[in-house]
């Protein structure tokens, strides 16, 4: 294959650009052996990924970047991916093109080319063209671009092996041969004169076609890079003729559709003429009906829905549960007390261990619901979601495609936000997170049921219903006024709609290995931390002294602390207070604190609750839990989805929301 | 006419689309396709009313009624 002594590239960098949905990420996986998860959603890519090329004789270091129809500077993945192969960080690009769809994919190829870099095309899907009754010269290609061409299947792992071969043994000054396409006499004629400008400024990009051409269509984010002073830029703008921005834009992109619409005319061959009907569209018949959509939408909703908070989820959760409390937490109490080591020590690894073994219990769960929303990605349905959701969703600022993780929040809000990663929408994933501790999570009814049971025992459904709907209630409102302040750019929804698949099973097993593996990490580290400041404010009194009693401990000093606050939502005393307090670490803390502060087993709970709460009190703290901030996982993930900066302000927004409604509950209501 | 008004199973030409200096959305509109020329078949509307479904270039693409607004179309000529 390659001679080692021929080996000049200690590190070949290579970059992988193509359009969403193309089966790029896949042959990533192909090419790496990495786990990386691969969805039929356009735009799974959002941040690039990298990886080693395996089987090759020196170190080849490949980037999966975002997926793009072109090299424009306006979405967050044109301007990444476009950055990226600009600022000299690639050796070679390879261009996967989705043969099915050759004519849209060439024209992102007539854009990359100019870049003046080493390319190599993988097509892929040839395969399923050929089952459209076409086929496809591949060498047609390569004479018409004079950049090789090879054919692949990602999916079905084929021609991955000379692929790599072609990365490995290219001759790379083989890009003298490019067949770089003309443009009209116009523009090529517009093109020397900005070229010979850069060229006497000896600019390093005065032989980039590329950027030419982005100065002739006045590209605001090239021209600012290229440091330009103010009469070269208005020597440029003489060239171009003053408000002729749009034409050259307009003009060059038609061009470029033009060439590739030549090639794909003389590479593709049809050998069965006859015309099919696409079986996608005949699923659509039935799937994006006009009565039928909205029902089996919300058939499947309450599907995932049922099976991941359900009898089943439920089941695989206490057993999880099950599993950390006898194999680990029960086995190591037992180690500790024959070692006889001192209480201090045994309660701080106890602390941990339930703070760990509290996420772990989740996982099960979270596994089923992103397998769940796993198979309907990679099926293909989740854009027929957003297809069908858009308008709904759009009078609250969100695209078709936030329905499911919102809906997700009545479960838990740890995997909803971690799924609005099926948004490629930056701003709309942010809004969405946000919007999502507003859905009250599972975790929350049995202390709604505890308090219910106490006051209201006959209303109890109703009050449920009402408890829910006040918390849409004011994620309807904070969508409304987070859009008046922040005023977020509608994006627009021009979005591809992928033809079904049936999902591959491996690519499932990749996606849920990725998932645990992110959660366990990122998460796992604050929860950490943070039960170990809990179990520090519970084991110790001011002076630093261990107590065994934790009605003296720090914890207790601060929730009398905080209690003032509730002055006027009627529950100010330290026991609510610091319920409140552990409710953070996780919602089903605050029954069980609640039955240590108040000195109750849990059954005995009601009497104690019937005599510490009135029945303002009681609807006040629970319109309280409802809105405050949602559990420190949560948290965690909400860190992780955005920034530490957004969390830190939904902390705050939903602890001042919380506060104020529960004084208005307490004081106007009953 | 503009893309909005048309109904499912017209076959259209876009004869322009509309926009002004780096608009985005035309960019876009540009990028994925929709050009001067191409011819469309609207295939559906989604249930609510918007967006809609079209098919160019071998491909289908959902596309909501505010930028269907900006791509002046006109029916295909029969070809008889």
């Amino acid at each position: 294959m390659i001679n080692n002594k021929n080996n000049k590239y200690k590190n070949l960098r290579v970059s992988l650009v193509g359009n969403p949905n193309t089966g790029k990420t896949t042959l990533f996986n192909r090419l790496t052996g990495n786990a990386q998860y691969v969805g039929n959603w356009p735009g799974v890519t959002v941040e690039k990924k990298e990886g080693y090329i395996k089987n090759t004789n020196f170190p080849v270091k490949i980037t999966d970047l975002p997926g793009v129809y072109s090299l424009s500077p306006f979405s967050p993945e044109e301007i990444i991916t476009r950055n990226f192969i600009l600022e000299n960080n690639t050796d070679l690009i390879i261009n996967i093109i989705d043969a099915t769809n050759l004519e849209r994919n060439l024209y992102l190829t007539t854009q990359i080319l100019e870049l003046g870099r080493p390319v190599i095309i993988a097509l892929n899907m040839c395969d399923r063209l050929q089952r459209k009754g076409k086929i496809i010269d591949f060498c047609t290609i390569e004479n018409l671009l004079g950049t090789p061409v090879v054919p692949i299947s990602a999916a079905k792992n084929i021609g991955i092996e000379e692929l790599t071969k072609k990365i490995t043994s290219l001759d790379y000054n083989y890009n003298k041969n490019f067949k770089i396409f003309n443009y009209s006499k116009d523009i090529e004629s517009k093109i020397s004169k900005i070229k010979k400008i850069l060229q006497d400024l000896n600019s390093n990009f005065c032989n980039n076609r590329f950027v030419l051409v982005k100065v002739l269509e006045s590209d605001a984010l090239i021209i600012s890079s290229l440091n330009l002073k103010l009469d070269i830029i208005k020597k440029i703008d003489e060239i171009r003729g003053f408000q002729n921005e749009i034409r050259y834009e307009e003009n060059i992109a038609a061009e470029r559709y033009k060439k590739s619409a030549e090639i794909c005319k003389k590479a593709i061959s049809d050998i069965n003429k006859i015309k099919k009907i696409k079986i996608s569209r005949k699923i659509d018949k039935i799937i994006t009906n006009k009565f039928a959509a909205i029902p089996i939408f919300l058939i499947v909703m309450l599907v995932i829905f049922y099976v991941s908070f359900g009898p089943i989820g439920t089941f695989c959760q206490s057993f999880a549960r099950d599993i950390i409390n006898k194999g680990i937490e029960y086995p190591i109490s037992i180690l500790l007390n024959q070692l006889k080591i001192n209480n201090i020590f045994s309660s701080f690894i106890f602390a941990i261990i339930t703070g760990m073994g509290e996420v772990l219990s989740f996982l099960p769960q979270i596994l089923i619901l992103f397998g769940m929303l796993a198979l309907l990605e990679d099926s293909g349905y989740m854009a027929r979601a957003a297809f069908i959701m858009d308008k709904l969703m759009r009078k609250i600022g969100l695209s078709g495609k936030a329905f499911v993780p919102l809906l997700m929040g009545f479960g838990c809000s740890v995997p909803a936000i971690l799924s609005t990663r099926i948004l490629n929408n930056e701003k709309e994933k942010k809004l969405t997170i946000f919007l999502i501790p507003f859905m009250s999570c599972g975790a929350k009814i049995p202390v709604y049921l505890v308090f219910l049971n106490a006051f209201f025992p006959r209303q109890k459904a109703i009050m449920m219903f009402l408890i829910y709907f006040t918390g849409i209630l004011f994620a309807i409102l904070m969508s409304f006024i987070f859009r008046k302040i922040v005023k977020p750019r509608e994006s627009p929804m021009i979005m591809e709609l992928p033809d079904y698949k049936v999902p591959s099973l491996h690519n499932l097993y990749l996606h849920l290995w990725d998932q645990s593996k992110d959660f366990l990490e990122h998460v796992g580290a604050i929860i950490l931390g943070s039960s170990v400041v809990i179990w520090f404010l519970q084991s110790f009194d001011q002076n630093l002294k261990f107590v065994e009693d934790n009605s003296q401990s720090l914890l207790a000093k601060l929730g009398s602390l905080i209690a003032p606050i509730f002055t006027f939502s009627g529950f100010a005393n330290w026991k609510s207070a610091v319920s409140l307090i552990t409710g953070l670490l996780s919602k089903e803390a605050i029954i069980s604190t609640m039955s240590i502060v108040y000195g109750a087993e849990e059954s005995n709970l009601n009497e104690a609750i019937l005599q510490n709460f009135t029945k303002s009190s009681a609807l006040a703290i629970l319109v309280f839990i409802l809105l405050y901030p949602p559990c420190i996982s949560a948290l965690a993930v909400f860190k992780k989805e955005s920034d530490t900066l957004s969390a830190c302000l939904s902390l705050v927004i939903n602890t001042i929301i919380a506060l104020i409604a529960s004084i208005l509950v307490f004081n106007f209501v009953l | 006419m503009t893309l909005k008004n048309t109904k499912p199973g017209d076959v259209v030409v876009v004869s322009e689309i509309l926009g002004e200096k780096h608009d985005e959305i035309k960019r876009r509109i540009m990028d994925v396709g929709i050009l001067p020329g191409t011819r469309m078949e609207v295939i559906k509307v989604a249930p609510l009313g918007d967006p809609i479904q079209v098919s160019l270039l071998e491909y289908d693409l959902i596309i909501r009624k505010s930028e269907a607004e900006k791509i002046v179309v006109e029916y295909e000529k029969s070809e008889s």
